[in-house]
């Protein structure tokens, strides 16, 4: 069976990100007009999903009137992506095998070629995509900036997991349940599932996502945590290394 | 070592980080200064800061009043990107503040800028009813106003308005304190979608004292009246460009049929035109005039082609947009919604056709009458 890809929704968790998502909406906005421009006539669309936001958030979304909303109270990462992708696929007009799911977060700036690479990738069979991502550098010492691309096998068939560039078929993401309602390494799970169910993971590292690199995350053992560790020369325990890789 | 890091997303990042154009420039050759550029980039934001509440942005009226240049000082052309930057961020803002820029100008045209005190917000009220029309008398030294006046935005927020009322020898201006026991406010209920919190309600007003402001008939013949007439084109103009620019977001992130297309290419159209009427207007407005005919058409005349262009782009754009996007923003993007109602409701203070033929009127009298010149073209 041919796979078809007939739209893409781009889903973005964001909890009081207001100082960054400005960025990340004009990346994706970028993105999706690189896509338009040179990509074939699959329509795009984007939904933010804004959890337990206090900030000016929602100011921010009024420069992007196009973008899609969805207000939830989750206060977990988890629950937000399902969120986030159940709102999206309600308003796609393709059935769920021909609608791929493109996540991102608030926090990360997509390359202008990111839809292009997850829709090349879809289309070639891919079930679920695993993409790389980079510190910011200015938001790291050079030291500890060497020592995360120590630790970082960026490469195709990497074994990395990263919330920040992951993309999924909406029938497999159903098939396995979505993301597990937990406020850290959803994605690493999410992954390991299909997997372990037999879906296609294409690992890639043609899409690179820039994430924020600053060291207070809001989770301990998130990636701000292993950012923070770098600092202190360690390496172990990387939260993007994938139990199941091999 | 970080071998594998890559430039590639620089690029990506510099890309992203392209700054966002949110003020509105009227220049039609050139692009904007940055400084110009960061001034009403400034400005959207204060508007929208405002968010809506009147008090805020009588707040901002002031501040503005205060601080924006007055028209045929020089700096007529940036007065205008300013209230199209107003009109873009926000029609219940720049419907507010503009009238009191407009009464701020009229009395330093006047030359009565004193009757304006420090915390004190102007509207003008200057539309005629069919009915009885405000009386104005003499009495003792000063004056009193009689009657009713139709069409008074936001009287019961102001704290001053000038009113044109009739004198024994013709129409003139006159400051009023809104707050004088004998004006009352009708009751008759604001149903308006657009500029929801902009009621316009009639005055009734019994023995209010009034303080003239320039002479019998100076209100509609100074050319400022002209140059006022194409600020609120400006603002016209401005809320057009936002909805082009959901429009353009429309058609850079999907891909465009040939319709899709059109309606990009109309927008851009309508709008240049605009911005090219507000370019040559700006450029009569700071020569000012004389009374030969070398100095150029009258002010009156600039304004009505100005006007008419503006509200002719503003429709169009208002079309093409309705029909590129579908009904899909007008549902669900409440921005857009209100843009778009407050738009239809503003841009009636244009009176359309009446409004050309009453230009057509200017073009043959100015062509015919005492002092006529060549013909218009």
């Amino acid at each position: 069976m041919t796979t078809h890809i007939g739209e893409i929704a781009v889903v973005v968790p964001s909890r009081n990100e207001a100082e960054l998502l400005p960025h990340a909406l004009r990346a994706l906005a970028a993105a999706m007009a690189h896509f338009a421009r040179t990509g074939p006539p699959v329509p795009t669309s984007l939904t933010v999903v804004l959890d337990c936001t206090s900030d000016d958030s929602a100011q921010i979304m009024a420069e992007h009137p196009w973008a899609n909303i969805k207000r939830v109270s989750a206060g977990r990462v988890g629950a937000a992506r399902n969120a986030g992708v159940s709102a999206a696929a309600s308003l796609a007009k393709v059935p769920p095998t021909q609608l791929w799911i493109a996540n991102t977060d608030a926090d990360s700036m997509v390359p202008s070629n990111w839809l292009e690479r997850h829709y090349a990738l879809a289309m070639n069979g891919a079930h679920v995509l695993a993409g790389t991502v980079e510190p910011v550098p200015t938001d790291l010492g050079a030291a500890a900036l060497a020592r995360w691309f120590d630790c970082h096998d960026l490469r195709e068939g990497h074994s990395h997991v990263h919330g920040a560039n992951l993309g999924f078929r909406a029938d497999v993401f159903s098939k396995l349940g979505g993301f597990s309602d937990q406020s850290l390494h959803e994605d690493r799970d999410f992954v390991a599932k299909a997997r372990a169910h037999g879906y296609a993971v294409a690992a890639t590292d043609s899409c690179r996502v820039s994430t924020s690199g600053r060291l207070h995350g809001r989770l301990a053992g998130g990636f701000a945590d292993f950012l923070a560790r770098l600092d202190g020369g360690e390496c172990a325990g990387a939260p993007a290394q994938s139990p199941t890789a091999g | 070592m970080p071998h594998s890091f890559r430039t590639t997303s620089a690029i990506d990042e510099a890309n992203a980080e392209a700054p966002t154009t949110r003020g509105v420039h009227l220049g039609a050759a050139a692009a904007p200064t940055p400084d110009s550029r960061a001034s009403l980039n400034e400005l959207h934001a204060a508007a929208r800061d405002c968010r809506g509440e009147v008090e805020s942005i009588l707040g901002l009226a002031r501040e503005l009043g205060g601080r924006l240049p007055l028209p045929q000082q020089g700096r007529t052309f940036e007065l205008w990107e300013s209230l199209a930057t107003l009109g873009a961020a926000d029609l219940t803002a720049a419907r507010i503040i503009e009238p009191h820029l407009d009464a701020v100008a009229i009395l330093n045209q006047a030359g009565q800028a004193g009757l304006q005190a420090a915390d004190s917000t102007w509207g003008v009220f200057a539309a005629q009813g069919p009915g009885q029309q405000l009386l104005a008398t003499q009495a003792g030294s000063g004056w009193r106003l009689d009657g009713d006046k139709p069409w008074c935005s936001l009287a019961g927020d102001l704290s001053n308005a000038l009113v044109t009322a009739r004198t024994d020898l013709g129409m003139r201006l006159f400051a009023v304190d809104l707050r004088s026991p004998g004006i009352s406010i009708s009751q008759r209920p604001w149903t308006a979608l657009g500029l929801p919190s902009v009621p316009s309600q009639g005055l009734s007003l019994v023995n209010v004292p009034a303080v003239p402001v320039g002479g019998p008939d100076w209100y509609v013949q100074r050319p400022g009246f002209s140059w006022g007439g194409i600020g609120v084109a400006a603002i016209w103009h401005g809320a057009a460009t936002a909805v082009a620019r959901r429009l353009y977001d429309h058609c850079r992130l999907r891909k465009p049929d040939q319709i899709a297309l059109w309606h990009l290419g109309c927008a851009d159209q309508a709008l240049w035109a605009g911005r090219c009427a507000f370019q040559a207007a700006a450029v009569v407005a700071e020569r000012g005039r004389g009374t030969s005919d070398d100095d150029g058409p009258q002010p009156a005349i600039v304004a009505g082609r100005v006007r008419a262009t503006v509200v002719a782009a503003a429709e169009k754009v208002l079309s093409v947009a309705a029909h590129g996007m579908g009904p899909e923003p007008l549902a669900f993007e409440p921005e857009h919604v209100q843009r778009v109602a407050d738009l239809e409701l503003y841009l009636r203070q244009d009176h359309g056709e009446r409004s050309l033929s009453s230009h057509g009127a200017a073009i043959l009298a100015a062509a015919t009458g005492p002092g006529a010149g060549a013909a218009p073209w």
